[in-house]
């Protein structure tokens, strides 16, 4: 019996086992079906590679703020924008263009009283009309309300009648048939009559709410944050759900939100034969209406798409072309993507960038120089994600199993990584060529480009710095002196009473605030730690914030720990110094600058104020600079030329006056650029707001540039800098981890010190 | 002649049979280690031969001495305490008549706990406001660092024997089981009591588990770092800053050089040991 059920069970056993396989073996046969590259390469190269890919171009247009555009039956492509004046309104103009985006030519205008209307966003149909939502204030005046104009191809504009089941249409886009569909407030959209403005069928969008619809043909689509839902727009019955579509659109967890009033992160258009495009920072991708396949056509990290600070405004196709009308700061552009049989599909050339976190200088910088350089790829990658689940140990080690297999990046941004333990293993190369090119053409500030000088060897090089600055009363910000002396300051103050005398995340956080002033005086010559001098930091910073927190609001004591928490490093990205801190009442403020727009506020609210200033921070160092970007090129890059090309081109004036949060250049040309940018005295591009803290009342502040005693100031103290912050991590998180204790009460400076010392004696003694 | 040619047959049959993983094994292991005992002879980064300079630097290196010796009073603190624990739970366990298998699942759950919940367990009780600190301060007592002063030491002795406690006991319940009860039957039947029957029957039938169990407790007592590492990061408390801790460090900072002659200093030392348990136990 028992054999008999063995004999059964060894059989049923082998089948199991036989069953088994066949499935792992077609498991693993298994594709993604959802996505293919488009095989752009039709053509081949004399060596046999494939040939041909979009080429971008940025057109030349009016000198317009460009709302969209649309390419028409006729074959003209039709922009309409509004014309820029000073202070005043400009009108409303169509251009088209007959030749393909090269000429344009003034088509129409709307009425000149909508001047002075201010259109959130207007949308062309097919045959040169469109609509438009305007942002306005109410009849009395109490409120502000939306306003909805359509209008012809000649211009002629008429108001669309609210309609009583349409709460509010925050954009319209046109069908094929010139439908209209206008976006509602939640996640809802109309299709509307252009003329009555009734509500002729209603489409319910995904999830919790739409983000922004799109049109393709007959079909409208509605995007929400983590799916895509399709309507025909004529029987207003929903579309079978395409797989290929939502799998491609949210396969990163892309977050399409729109996060500005001027542009989106995604638009969509389509041609006569059913086939879809868009156009996101990822590139421009087509899919065919029902199809299984996303094809991407344009890679956006090869293109200005993905530059930091782009939206997207609207897209139209044309044959084989497509236009793509951007954002980028307070400017539109225009950007051809044409087919170019003749460039390579794949640039010969590439160089790997490789940062913890991501920069984005580098990022902007990347963009610009392969639209120079079309025969270079750079690939940035970055080793932190967002979410947090990869910790900076841990990126580094696979960046360093990378490096020794012999697959590590040609350029390191090394930001957070162990640069002295590199240049000790031979992983960086001597770029002091490049030091020696980047002196002749930038004029660099010296003491940031020779920061990593040995034994005449340039081994990294920082692109950007920030500066420890103090702002405040002139009679408070020329007593402080070193880190003692600040300290007395704030503590002894006795004429600030009710809120305090700094901004209260500075005491919160003195240890963070001060950190970088610091840091370098605790080494000794032998690379030991000085105990005493970290203990002075741990007693001044302490005395700080001990002297302030009966003065700071119980809620704000919460929010800057909700934001440590949040944050996981106490060390945030930015330290900026916030000028408007003097009109809530407090008399100084600490920080590291990293804009010239950080100098102006402090000067724009002197004028309003008085009596305010700002000087180079001191600690237990002076004159400090914080490098950000430090650049080093690998001894094994792949294609050592490439790379210091690249490396150059950071430095230029071009990527320099870049400026994107990351710090001052360090190129002297581009830092008195950015500095004369304006007359000294003359009203910036910006304004912001406060509220007065004894009556409530809100106080509009704009921006005013720096005097000419400003701007001397400013230069002179930036000049004198001449010694780079201690950016050892290790050193960092093992202080800034005690500190924190130390000042919450959890312990005392000398156990904070002992603590701290523990981990140094073993981190030094590892060598 | 027949006789020779099936044993020649069954040689190569056994070869074949063990040549899979025989195979696997020198690709995924004694390749790699041939590679490191390269490496400890070479720079880290460009690969020129440096002779014995890591092996001096990492002798000489006061880290890895400390870390050498916490490591090494770790294992002699634990695994004579993890051995005779579970023996004696393991004997206990034998004699009981019911509530066997629920006590053992109950010893061997701690094996099937993952590493991060433990690290929850840890930090709940061992934290300066953790449990065991709360309980103290209600009983006037002081409070203690248990992970920032030399307990922290102990914690790392605790949580190794309580994760290992289980599977130890159960492989001498295996090695009891081994054990012929006739054997048992007759020393009583002569007069032989349960000690003299643990000392004179037991323990010298449990000889070769004992081996087996001392080098698998040895090699587990290796895998209380990612605990470790967990809780108290890059750099704990010296008295458990352990080998592991360091050969991390070194990764991070590119040392591979020095991580190299570590491992053939370590692995040495470790075959040495295993070779002397095992000349010992065949000795006997």
């Amino acid at each position: 019996m028992k054999f008999f059920h063995w004999k059964k069970r060894r059989g049923s056993v082998k089948g199991a086992a036989a069953v088994l396989s066949v499935c792992m073996c077609l498991g693993l046969m298994a594709v993604p079906s959802h996505m293919t590259y488009a095989e752009e390469g039709d053509g081949n190269g004399a060596d046999g590679s494939a040939m041909g890919r979009y080429v971008e171009q940025t057109l030349e247009t009016p000198d317009i703020w460009i709302y969209d555009i649309a390419a028409m039956p006729d074959g003209r492509l039709r922009l309409i924008g509004q014309t820029k004046t000073e202070g005043g309104s400009g009108s409303y103009e169509m251009w088209d263009s007959a030749d393909g985006g090269e000429s344009w030519e003034k088509a129409a205008a709307l009425p000149e009283e909508m001047n002075d209307k201010y259109f959130l966003n207007i949308s062309l149909d097919q045959d040169g009309g469109g609509a438009g939502v305007v942002f306005c204030s109410s009849q009395d005046g109490q409120d502000f309300v939306h306003e909805y104009y359509s209008f012809d191809a000649r211009g002629k504009a008429v108001q669309i009648p609210e309609s009583a089941d349409i709460d509010e249409i925050q954009m319209f886009c046109f069908g094929s048939q010139g439908e209209l569909i206008g976006q509602g407030l939640g996640n809802s959209a109309f299709r509307m009559n252009r003329e009555s403005g009734e509500t002729e069928q209603t489409f319910a969008g995904p999830g919790d709410y739409t983000i922004m619809i799109g049109v393709c043909g007959q079909e409208l689509l509605m995007l929400g944050d983590s799916e895509v839902q399709r309507y025909d727009i004529a029987t207003g019955e929903p579309l079978p759900y395409d797989e290929s579509l939502n799998a491609q659109l949210f396969e990163n967890g892309t977050d399409y939100r729109i996060t500005t009033t001027s542009s989106v992160h995604i638009v969509f258009g389509y041609t006569d034969d059913g086939r879809m495009y868009y156009v996101s920072a990822e590139g421009i991708f087509a899919h065919v209406q029902g199809g299984t396949v996303v094809e991407q056509l344009v890679s956006g990290g090869m293109c200005s798409l993905s530059e930091p600070g782009t939206g997207l405004i609207g897209m139209a196709v044309m044959g084989e072309d497509f236009y793509v009308v951007c954002q980028k700061g307070e400017k539109t552009k225009l950007l051809k993507y044409g087919y170019s049989p003749d460039t390579p599909t794949v640039p010969e050339k590439e160089v790997r960038v490789y940062s913890l976190k991501e920069n984005e200088e580098i990022r902007q910088a990347v963009v610009m120089y392969q639209n120079a350089h079309p025969d270079t790829q750079i690939s940035y990658e970055t080793g932190l994600s967002d979410d947090g689940g990869v910790t900076a140990a841990d990126a580094l080690r696979t960046l360093n199993t990378d490096i020794m297999a012999g697959s590590g990046p040609d350029i390191l941004v090394l930001d957070g990584m162990p640069i002295d333990s590199y240049i000790e293993k031979g992983v960086l190369a001597d770029i002091s060529g490049i030091r020696d090119a980047v002196r002749e053409a930038a004029n660099p500030f010296e003491a940031m480009v020779s920061a990593w000088e040995k034994d005449g060897a340039v081994y990294a090089m920082p692109i950007r710095f920030k500066m420890p600055l103090l702002a405040g009363d002139s009679e408070l910000v020329g007593q402080a002196g070193d880190l003692t002396r600040l300290a007395d300051l704030i503590a002894s103050d006795t004429d600030s009473a009710g809120s305090g005398v700094i901004y209260p995340f500075n005491a919160l956080l003195s240890d963070v605030y001060l950190y970088h002033v610091c840091a370098g005086a605790w080494r000794n010559e032998d690379g030991t730690i000085n105990e005493e001098k970290l203990l002075e930091y741990m007693v001044q910073t302490k005395k700080i914030r001990d002297s302030q927190m009966p003065l700071i609001d119980e809620q704000i004591i919460g929010i800057s720990e909700e934001l440590a928490a949040e944050q996981g490093s106490r060390m945030p990205d930015n330290l900026g110094v916030d000028g408007l801190d003097f009109l809530e009442g407090f008399r100084l403020s600490f920080g590291e600058a990293y804009s010239i727009h950080e100098v102006n506020w402090i000067s724009s609210v002197n004028r309003m104020a008085g009596n305010i200033t700002f000087a180079p921070l001191s600690g237990q160092q002076s004159n400090v600079f914080v490098p950000y970007g430090i650049l080093g090129v690998s001894s094994m890059a792949a294609d050592p030329e490439s790379a210091r090309s690249f490396v150059e081109f950071l430095f230029t004036d071009e990527a320099q006056t870049q400026s994107l949060g990351g710090g001052f250049p360090v190129s002297r040309n581009a830092f008195s650029a950015m500095l004369h940018e304006k007359e000294s005295g003359a009203l910036g591009d910006l304004s912001t707001g406060t509220e007065d803290p004894e009556t409530g009342e809100r106080i509009i502040v704009d921006e005013y540039w720096m005097t000419q005693e400003e701007m001397d100031q400013l230069e002179k103290a930036v000049e004198n800098l001449d010694t780079a912050a201690d950016t050892d991590t290790v050193l960092m998180d093992a202080v800034l981890s005690q500190s924190g204790k130390c000042l919450n009460g959890e312990c005392s400076p000398e156990e904070a010190v002992s603590a701290v010392m523990q981990t140094m004696n073993l981190y030094l003694a590892e060598g | 002649m027949r006789k020779k040619r099936i044993r020649k047959v069954r040689d190569w049959t056994g070869l074949l049979f063990v040549l899979p993983s025989l195979a696997g094994v020198t690709v995924f292991t004694l390749i790699p280690f041939a590679d490191v005992v390269r490496r400890s002879f070479t720079a880290a980064v460009t690969g020129a031969w440096v002779g014995l300079a890591n092996y001096q630097t990492v002798f000489a290196n006061t880290a890895f001495r400390l870390a050498a010796s916490n490591t090494l009073r770790f294992t002699l603190t634990c695994l004579p305490l993890l051995v005779t624990v579970s023996l004696a739970l393991a004997v206990l366990l034998q004699n009981l008549f019911f509530g066997k298998n629920l006590l053992k699942s109950i010893y061997l759950m701690p094996m099937a706990v993952p590493a991060a919940s433990v690290v929850l367990v840890w930090k709940v009780l061992f934290h300066q406001h953790g449990l065991i600190n709360s309980l103290l301060e209600k009983m006037g007592l002081a409070q203690v660092g248990w992970m920032s002063t030399g307990y922290a030491f102990g914690v790392l002795v605790v949580s190794y024997l309580w994760k290992n406690l289980g599977y130890d006991m159960i492989l001498w319940l295996a090695g009891l089981a081994g054990i012929p009860v006739e054997i048992y039957e007759a020393a009583r039947v002569d007069g032989a009591g349960e000690w003299r029957c643990f000392l004179s029957i037991t323990l010298p039938n449990l000889k070769s588990s004992l081996y087996t169990i001392t080098v698998l407790s040895f090699l587990n007592s290796f895998k209380v770092f990612r605990e470790a590492w967990l809780v108290a990061g890059d750099y704990p408390h010296q008295s458990m800053y352990l080998l592991q801790h360091l050969y991390s460090n070194w990764f991070r900072d590119l040392s591979f050089d020095k991580i190299a002659a570590a491992a053939v200093v370590t692995a040495g030392i470790v075959f040495v040991l295993i070779m002397l348990l095992q000349k010992l136990w065949e000795t006997d």
